[in-house]
């Protein structure tokens, strides 16, 4: 897997590099704008990493650049912490991912894994987090290559927590998705839902958890990301 | 300056009125003494044109003296009527008193002819009555005559008196309405005078720590304070550019601060040894934390500059909680919300709002015991934020919102610079809210983020 790291601090830069380079990644580092974009053009990446504050041209104009000549590569965008607007308005321009300086890098390959994933998997191949493997075209999930019997709605909201893995997907979100237009399930049917999702996993010994976010939503994370664990 | 009455009005009104008295006293002074000479200048006229009258009735003749006085009938009634308050005498070279008027103190006439100078002369009658009188030369059939005339003094004074009680009477009728004028219209003309200086000074009562551009409007300031409100104005352009320079460098040096910390982080999580790296890692978080409320503390205190707009509570709330969640599972702690299913709008700044709420969800899961869960409410305008942790006493309630008020117990060593909950109470008075803990009688913390209602 290959990825272009955009970023103007030569020290960060190789900090992130070696980061990745031990998670299995190849990088390509650059520290500007105009060289992130001919290396876009010259090569094909798996996920690009940008930094938006870039010496010669801005790193959301990169980005718009991308997009332009309808390069789909998945970005992450990494940002200085200081306004929740910026962000925002980085998502809408067509970044895939943003993270907030100082990151965790173990967080950071954590994303740029499910944006890579995500890709793949709208290309129609199977989608890895540890054990489980889901396989976006026959619609299927394997635990350690043995296959769950799963219902459509617990296959809808498996794929949907695995897409936003490590981050949290909103109960009216499921809702939306699980349930067609103008069928409404009961009051407490997501949770249901959940637990029939959660106990299925379990029980078949997936390395993976479902994390309740009471009143908004749930979280799909691999133990990998526990890694404070004791 | 005088600490008992500062107000330049009040000062120039009483100088300007004291001035006034006065000079109306000395211009009643001169006009008294002017009428008093004059009336003195008219008496000797008078008794000087009486002289002349009766030398004019002189005639030379052939009878005893060689002199007659041949005065007509008026006048001499009026000489004869006028008791001794008027007297003449005609006196030859030699003393001898030709003619004179029923009464006269020609006793008291002068009688050196050789020295009449002027010939004004003054004497007292034996009654006690000053006399004023003249001696006038005139030669009648060749002989040398000297014709004195008397009148009392008193008679133009009684004069002078009543001139001067009817000019009194009128002046008080007068005078006094025109003066009260005269002062409304210096007071009047004082103040509009002092307008600029008012308005200056309110200018200044404007001024806060937040809007330093102000400056006191130069353009209607008057020529003499001018100098004064210039140095003002260049100081408050100094004192801004110095907190700009100050606020700019604190920015500076929080931003340059990130990018090794950030290195340092990045290079923390490569490392080899977990348990090293883990308190490692702990450190420089907490050193990111640090400088991060450096840069929220400096931007609160230019809250004014900052953008506003409508932000959902709920919204934001949820938005902090999701953002957090990653942090509490890798506590293994419960994170509940509730209250974020409706809109709630108001008019502020979003990214205030989630810092504030992202301070308070942080305390919470930093110094309450593992375990215990947290909970995050939307409940009406008002966001709380309630954890399970050793209750903070209440004389420690209101202290804690300050600057550099950290923890609640002495073993809880954790991080901090105690900024968080100040950022948190600042925000809220930026919004027109409040910041608080609740008052319960819970084991709990309930922290409360109470916005106003539109």
């Amino acid at each position: 897997m290959r990825i272009l790291l955009v970023e103007d601090n030569a020290r960060l830069s190789d900090a992130i590099t070696e980061s990745l380079y031990k998670a299995g990644f190849e990088v390509d580092a650059v520290a500007e704008g105009e060289d992130a974009l001919s290396a876009a053009q010259s090569q094909t990446y798996d996920a690009v990493i940008l930094d938006l504050g870039l010496p010669d041209i801005d790193g959301m104009t990169v980005l718009g650049t991308l997009r332009d000549k309808k390069n789909t590569v998945p970005v992450l965008i990494l940002t200085a912490r200081d306004t929740l607007s910026d962000k925002i308005s980085g998502l809408n321009s067509g970044a895939d991912d943003y993270m907030i300086k100082p990151f965790e890098v173990d967080e950071l390959i954590a994303r740029v894994k499910v944006l890579i994933r995500r890709q793949a998997g709208t290309a129609g191949t199977v989608i890895k987090i540890n054990n489980l493997s889901f396989d976006t075209i026959k619609r299927m999930a394997q635990i350690d290559g043995s296959t769950l019997a799963l219902s459509r709605r617990e296959l809808d909201l498996l794929e949907q927590l695995i897409h936003a893995a490590h981050k949290v997907v909103t109960k009216k979100s499921i809702e939306q998705r699980v349930y067609s237009y103008g069928e409404t399930g009961s009051a407490n049917s997501i949770e249901v839902l959940v637990h029939r999702l959660r106990k299925k996993l379990a029980d078949h010994e997936a390395d993976i958890e479902i994390h309740t976010l009471k009143g908004i939503g749930y979280m799909m994370t691999g133990p990998d990301h526990n890694a404070a664990k004791k | 300056m005088p600490q008992k009455n500062n107000s330049l009005l009040t000062r120039l009104v009483l100088r300007v009125s004291l001035v006034m008295i006065i000079s109306i006293a000395l211009l009643t002074a001169i006009v008294y003494i002017q009428i008093n000479n004059t009336l003195v200048s008219m008496r000797d006229q008078t008794v000087e044109k009486q002289a002349r009258t009766v030398a004019r009735h002189l005639h030379p003749s052939n009878g005893l003296n060689h002199v007659l006085l041949d005065l007509p009938d008026s006048l001499r009634a009026f000489y004869t009527g006028a008791g001794d308050d008027y007297q003449y005498a005609v006196v030859d070279s030699m003393g001898n008193i030709l003619f004179s008027s029923p009464v006269a103190f020609t006793d008291s006439f002068p009688n050196d002819f050789h020295h009449i100078g002027n010939g004004k002369f003054t004497f007292t009658s034996p009654g006690g009555q000053k006399y004023v009188g003249v001696t006038l030369q005139s030669t009648v059939g060749g002989r040398q005559l000297y014709i004195q005339v008397a009148q009392t003094r008193d008679v133009s004074d009684v004069f002078l008196d009543e001139i001067t009680s009817v000019f009194a009477g009128r002046l008080i009728w007068i005078g006094v309405p025109f003066y009260l004028v005269l002062v409304i219209v210096i007071v009047w003309t004082l103040q509009s005078g002092l307008e600029p200086l008012h308005k200056a000074a309110e200018e200044v009562g404007k001024l806060s720590i937040a809007d330093l551009s102000l400056r006191i409007p130069e353009e209607q300031v008057p020529e003499e304070v001018l100098p004064l409100v210039h140095a003002v104005n260049s100081s408050f352009s100094r004192l801004e550019k110095s907190i700009q320079e100050q606020r700019e460098l604190t920015e500076n040096i929080a931003h340059e601060l990130r990018t090794p910390l950030t290195i340092l982080k990045t290079r923390i999580d490569t490392l080899g040894a977990p348990a090293e790296r883990e308190k490692l890692s702990y450190d420089v978080d907490a050193m990111i934390k640090q400088v991060n409320q450096m840069l929220d503390v400096t931007r609160l205190e230019y809250a004014d500059t900052l953008e506003k707009a409508d932000v959902d509570l709920a919204e934001v709330l949820s938005q902090c909680c999701q953002d957090f969640f990653p942090l509490f599972i890798k506590a293994q702690r419960a994170l509940k919300v509730s209250g974020v299913d409706t809109p709630v709008v108001i008019t502020g700044n979003k990214d205030l709002i989630y810092r504030a709420i992202c301070n308070l969800l942080d305390n919470a899961l930093k110094y309450s015991p593992s375990k215990t869960p947290v909970e995050a409410a939307l409940t009406g305008h008002t966001i709380t934020i309630t954890d399970y942790g050793k209750k903070i006493p209440e004389a420690r309630r209101k202290a804690i919102f300050q600057r550099f008020q950290k923890d609640r117990s002495p073993s809880a060593a954790k991080s901090g610079a105690g900024l968080g909950l100040s950022i948190v109470s600042q925000t809220m008075e930026i919004h027109g809210g409040y910041a608080d803990l609740a008052d319960t009688d819970e084991k709990q913390n309930t922290f409360r983020m109470v916005f106003k209602e539109a």
